[in-house]
C-alpha cells in the first residue's frame, strides 16, 4: 500500500477509534440531557475528574488504568446518583439560567479543586498495560485507542440494549418522553432520574479509566471533551444514545482529517460544525426543548 | 397622607442608596491611597460594568448569551492592534471596537435568536469559543503570545496612565454611565418589550413585539458596552492575549456578577462584583495565591445561590427589607 | 367589505391535515363564534391567522390586506389581538405594566401607554389594584387582564381563544357582558369557545369546525338545529331544547 493511502487511513481509523470514546462521553451526556432535560455543563469535568482518580490509583498502587474500569464505573454511578439527588433535584423546575448555572458552578467547582490540589500539571500513566500499535499493511493502529473504542462501543451496546429490553430502560424512556405522563402511570420519576445520572456518570467514569491509558491528565483535560460532546448531541439528537454514536464517529473523524490538514483547524471546524447544525435544524431545536 | 409619605419615603431610600454609593466612589479614592485597593476597585467596577452589560441581554430580554469574552476580546484587540499598527488613539479605537462587536453581535445574534432555551446559550458559547481559537492562531494579532502595548507613561490621548488614578476614575464614568443608560431603558417602551419577551416570548408577539428586532437591540448594546470594557482593561493592563481575553471563564464571570447580584435588576450586578471581588481579594489576603481557591469559592456560592436563592442577592435584599419592615409594624402594633 | 377574510385555508402537520380549505368571512361589529369538538382545529386558526403558524395553502386577509403568513407581531400591527388558551399573563409584572405593553404597540411614551393602560382598565373594570402582580391574581382576572392587554393594542378585531374556560356561573355572565359592552364601543370579535351555554346567545353568527373543516355557518339557532352539526358535535339536548 503507497505510504501516502496508508497514512490517510491510519488517520481515518485513528479519528474513527477517538470517535467511539467520544460518543461514550456523549452517550452521557445525551441520556442526561434527554432524561432530565438538564444541560450538564459539568460533565467533562466530571470526566477529568475519572482521570485523575484513575491515574492516582495506578501512583499509589500501580494498579493499571484498564483494570480499574470496574472502580471508576461502580463510583461514578454511585456519584452520579449523590449528584442528583444532592444538587440536580433541586433545579429540575428552575429556569434555564439557573440550570446552566448550577452546572456551570459544578464546572468551576471541580476545575478549580483539581487545580488547587493538583497544580496545572500535565500527568501521565506509564507503562500502561496497552501500549505502542501495530502495522497493517503499513496503516498505524494505536492500541490504546483500539482497547477504547472496544470498550467504547461495549458499553454503548450494553446501554442501548439496557434501554431497549430493561424494564427500567423502557421507564427510563417513558420518563425521557413525558415526565408526567410516566409518573401517572406509577414511574417513580426520581428514581429514574437518579439511575439516568448515575448512567451518565458511569460512562464518564469508564472513559477515565480508557483515557488515561493515553491522555495526559491535567485539571482542564475535560474541557474539550465536553465540547465535543455538546457537538455530538446536538448532532445526534439528545436522548439518542444511537444518534451519539453515529455522531461521535462523524466528529472523531472530523477532528482528525482537520488536524491532519492542519493542527490549529481542528476546533475550529468541529466549533463551526456545532454552529452550522445548530443553524440548519432550529424547526428540531424548537420541539426539542 | 400617610402612604404618601410612605412611597416618597421608599423611592427615596434608593434613590439616597445610589447618591450615597456616588458619593463613596468619590471619597474611596481619597481614603484609601494604596494602589492596591485602588486597583481592586476598578476591578469592581469594570466586573460591574460589565455585568450591567450583560444584564440588559440576559436579566431583561432574558437570553443567556455565554459568550460574551468574544466581545471583550474584540475590544481589546482592535484597539489595540489600531494603536499599535496605525498609531490610533485607544479612544475612537474603543468607538471602533465597540461598534465592530456591536455588528457582529447583530450578525450573530440573528440566526441564532430563533434557537430556543440551551441551543441559544450553547451557540454563544460555541461562538465565543471559535473566536478564541481563531485569535490564537492567527499570527496577525500575535497569536498565543498576544499583542504588547507600548508603555508611554502619562498620556491622556494614549489611553495611558502611570498610576491607577485615572484609570479609577475613567471606569467610574463608565460604571455609572452604564447604570444610568440601563435604568432609563428598563423604564421605557424598549425596557418594558424586553421584560415581556423575557417573560412570555409569544404573548409578547401577539402585542405586536417584534421580538427579534428588540432582542438584536439588546444584543449590541450589551456587546458595544463589553466590548469598551475590553478596551479599557487592554489599556489597564498593557497586554493583550487569548487567555486573559477570550476565555470562556470571563464569559461565565460576566454573566456570574449579574445573576449571583441579581438578574434583571440595576443594582444585581454592582452587588454581584463587590461581593466576588471583595471575596477573592479577601481570600487571596488570607490563604495567598492558591490557584483556584477563590474560584472554588465562587462556585460553591454560584451553586448554593442559583438552588436556593436564584434570584440573586437583590432579593435577598428584599428579604431583608420585608423582614424589618415586618418588625417594625410588629413593633408599632 | 370583510373585516376578516380567509380564502381556502389549509394547515397540516405532517400526514395530520388540521384545517382543510377553511373559507369564511367576518364583518365589522360582529361577534362570530367558532366551535367544534376538541382537536377540531380551532386553535391551529387562530395560530394561522395570527402568524403563530404558517398556513400550508390558502390567504388571510384583513381589511382586504393580505397579511398571509405574516410575523404575529406584524398582524397585531394591522389592528388583530388576542387572547391564549392557556393564559399568558406577564406573572412578574403588575397588572399596569402588563396592559402597558399592550398600549406600548400605538404609543412611545411610557404616560401615554400607562395612560392608554389605566382607560382600558377602566372599561374591563379589573377589580384588582393596578399595582398588583399579575401571579397574584385569580384565573379569572388574569383571564380579564390578558383581554384588557389584548385590547390596548388597539385592534379592529379581537381573537378570543377559550375566554371562559375554567370560569364559573358569575364569572361567565360578567365576560359575557363585557364582550358585549366591548363589541358595543365598536369592536368585532372571533371567538372559540366550548362553553356553549355562553357562546350561543352571545354571538351573532357561529361557525362549526369539524376534522378540520368547515361543517356549518350560521346564526346559532340555524345551526343548532343542523343535523351535521348535531350529529358531530351538540348533542341531541341542546338541540331539541331550542
Amino acid at each position: 500500500m503507497p505510504p501516502d493511502t496508508a497514512l490517510i487511513l491510519g488517520v481515518i481509523l485513528s479519528g474513527l477509534l477517538m470517535g467511539g470514546v467520544y460518543a461514550l462521553v456523549s452517550g452521557g451526556l445525551s441520556l442526561i440531557w434527554g432524561v432530565l432535560k438538564v444541560v450538564n455543563m459539568a460533565h467533562g469535568s466530571f470526566l477529568m475528574l475519572s482521570m485523575y482518580l484513575v491515574y492516582w490509583i495506578w501512583r499509589l498502587t500501580g494498579l493499571d488504568p484498564l483494570l480499574t474500569i470496574p472502580i471508576t464505573v461502580a463510583l461514578f454511578f454511585l456519584l452520579g446518583i449523590c449528584v442528583q439527588k444532592g444538587i440536580i433535584r433541586h433545579i429540575l423546575e428552575a429556569s434555564l439560567v439557573n440550570q446552566i448555572f448550577v452546572t456551570f458552578g459544578m464546572w468551576m467547582l471541580m476545575n478549580n479543586l483539581a487545580l488547587m490540589l493538583w497544580k496545572a500539571d500535565f500527568r501521565t500513566v506509564s507503562n500502561p498495560l496497552v501500549s505502542g500499535g501495530l502495522g497493517i499493511m503499513g496503516v498505524r493502529i494505536s492500541f490504546p485507542k483500539l482497547v477504547s473504542f472496544g470498550f467504547s462501543i461495549l458499553a454503548t451496546c450494553a446501554i442501548w440494549l439496557f434501554l431497549q429490553r430493561t424494564k427500567i430502560g423502557i421507564a427510563i424512556r417513558a420518563v425521557a418522553q413525558d415526565r408526567k405522563a410516566a409518573w401517572l402511570m406509577g414511574i417513580d420519576v426520581d428514581r429514574i432520574y437518579e439511575v439516568s445520572f448515575g448512567l451518565g456518570l458511569a460512562t464518564v467514569g469508564l472513559a477515565g479509566s480508557l483515557l488515561a491509558n493515553f491522555f495526559s491528565v491535567y485539571p482542564y483535560a475535560g474541557d474539550i471533551f465536553h465540547i465535543f460532546a455538546l457537538t455530538i448531541v446536538t448532532l445526534g439528537g439528545f436522548g439518542s444514545i444511537s444518534g451519539s454514536f453515529i455522531a461521535g464517529l462523524i466528529i472523531g473523524l472530523a477532528e482528525a482529517v482537520s488536524a491532519f490538514i492542519n493542527p490549529a483547524l481542528k476546533y475550529f471546524v468541529v466549533f463551526g460544525i456545532f454552529l452550522i447544525i445548530l443553524l440548519l435544524k432550529p424547526e428540531g431545536l424548537r420541539e426539542a426543548l | 397622607m400617610r402612604s404618601y409619605i410612605r412611597v416618597i419615603k421608599r423611592a427615596s431610600l434608593r434613590h439616597i442608596g445610589y447618591l450615597a454609593f456616588a458619593m463613596f466612589l468619590g471619597v474611596y479614592p481619597l481614603i484609601f491611597r494604596d494602589p492596591y485597593f485602588l486597583y481592586v476597585m476598578i476591578n469592581v467596577l469594570l466586573y460591574a460594568f460589565l455585568g450591567e452589560a450583560w444584564n440588559v441581554i440576559g436579566g431583561y430580554a432574558g437570553q443567556c448569551a455565554l459568550g460574551h469574552a468574544a466581545f471583550f476580546g474584540l475590544g481589546a484587540y482592535i484597539s489595540s492592534l489600531l494603536f499599535i499598527k496605525l498609531g490610533v488613539s485607544p479612544w475612537p479605537g474603543m468607538l471602533i471596537g465597540a461598534l465592530v462587536s456591536g455588528g457582529v453581535s447583530v450578525a450573530i445574534g440573528w440566526p441564532c435568536f430563533r434557537l430556543r432555551g440551551a441551543y441559544f446559550a450553547l451557540a454563544t458559547i460555541a461562538f465565543a469559543e471559535m473566536v478564541r481559537v481563531l485569535f490564537n492562531h492567527w499570527e496577525f494579532v500575535g497569536g498565543a503570545v498576544g499583542l504588547r502595548l507600548p508603555v508611554l507613561g502619562d498620556s491622556l490621548s494614549a489611553f495611558q496612565f502611570r498610576s491607577y488614578l485615572p484609570y479609577y476614575c475613567i471606569i467610574s464614568i463608565f460604571f455609572v454611565l452604564s447604570f444610568l443608560l440601563v435604568w432609563k431603558l428598563s423604564k421605557s417602551k424598549t425596557g418594558f418589550y424586553w421584560k415581556a419577551i423575557k417573560s412570555d416570548p409569544d404573548a409578547a408577539e401577539s402585542l405586536g413585539i417584534d421580538t427579534t428586532k428588540y432582542k438584536l437591540i439588546s444584543m449590541f448594546i450589551s456587546s458595544f458596552l463589553v466590548s469598551m470594557g475590553g478596551t479599557f482593561y487592554s489599556q489597564l493592563v498593557l497586554y493583550v492575549d487569548p487567555t486573559s481575553v477570550l476565555v470562556r471563564d470571563l464569559s461565565v464571570r460576566v454573566a456570574l456578577v449579574a445573576i449571583v447580584g441579581g438578574m434583571g435588576t440595576i443594582e444585581g450586578p454592582v452587588l454581584g462584583s463587590f461581593m466576588m471581588i471583595l471575596l477573592s481579594s479577601l481570600i487571596r489576603a488570607r490563604f495567598g495565591d492558591v490557584p483556584g481557591l477563590h474560584l472554588v469559592i465562587f462556585a460553591i456560592i454560584l451553586v448554593v445561590m442559583s438552588i436556593y436563592k436564584p434570584q440573586g442577592m437583590m432579593a435577598i435584599l428584599e428579604d431583608i427589607k420585608s423582614w424589618i419592615e415586618r418588625r417594625r409594624s410588629l413593633g408599632a402594633a | 367589505m370583510a373585516l376578516l377574510e380567509l380564502v381556502g385555508v389549509t394547515k397540516k402537520f405532517g400526514g395530520l391535515i388540521a384545517n382543510k380549505d377553511i373559507s369564511l368571512d367576518i364583518s365589522r361589529g360582529q361577534i362570530v363564534g367558532l366551535i367544534g369538538p376538541n382537536g377540531a382545529g380551532k386553535t391551529t386558526l387562530f395560530n394561522v391567522i395570527t402568524g403563530f403558524h404558517k398556513a400550508d395553502d390558502g390567504r388571510v386577509l384583513f381589511n382586504g390586506h393580505e397579511i398571509t403568513n405574516f410575523r404575529p407581531h406584524a398582524v397585531c400591527k394591522k389592528g388583530v389581538a388576542r387572547t391564549f388558551q392557556i393564559v399568558k399573563v406577564f406573572g412578574e409584572m403588575t397588572v399596569l405594566e402588563n396592559v402597558s405593553v399592550g398600549a406600548f404597540n400605538r404609543y412611545n411614551s411610557g404616560e401615554a401607554a400607562k395612560k392608554k393602560a389605566l382607560e382600558v382598565l377602566e372599561l374591563i373594570q379589573l377589580g384588582a389594584d393596578p399595582e398588583t402582580r399579575a401571579s397574584a391574581l385569580t384565573f379569572a382576572d388574569q383571564r380579564k387582564l390578558e383581554l384588557a392587554r389584548a385590547l390596548a393594542t388597539d385592534p379592529e378585531l379581537l381573537l378570543l381563544d377559550e375566554m371562559m374556560a375554567g370560569l364559573n356561573l358569575t364569572e361567565i355572565k360578567e365576560v359575557t357582558n363585557l364582550l358585549r359592552r366591548i363589541r358595543d364601543k365598536g369592536m368585532t370579535l372571533f371567538v372559540v369557545e366550548h362553553v356553549m351555554e355562553a357562546i350561543m346567545p352571545l354571538a351573532d353568527r357561529v361557525i362549526v369546525l369539524h376534522f378540520g373543516e368547515k361543517l356549518a355557518d350560521g346564526k346559532p339557532s340555524e345551526v343548532a338545529r343542523n343535523s351535521a352539526v348535531i350529529e358531530a358535535y351538540l348533542g341531541e339536548e341542546y338541540a331539541r331544547g331550542e
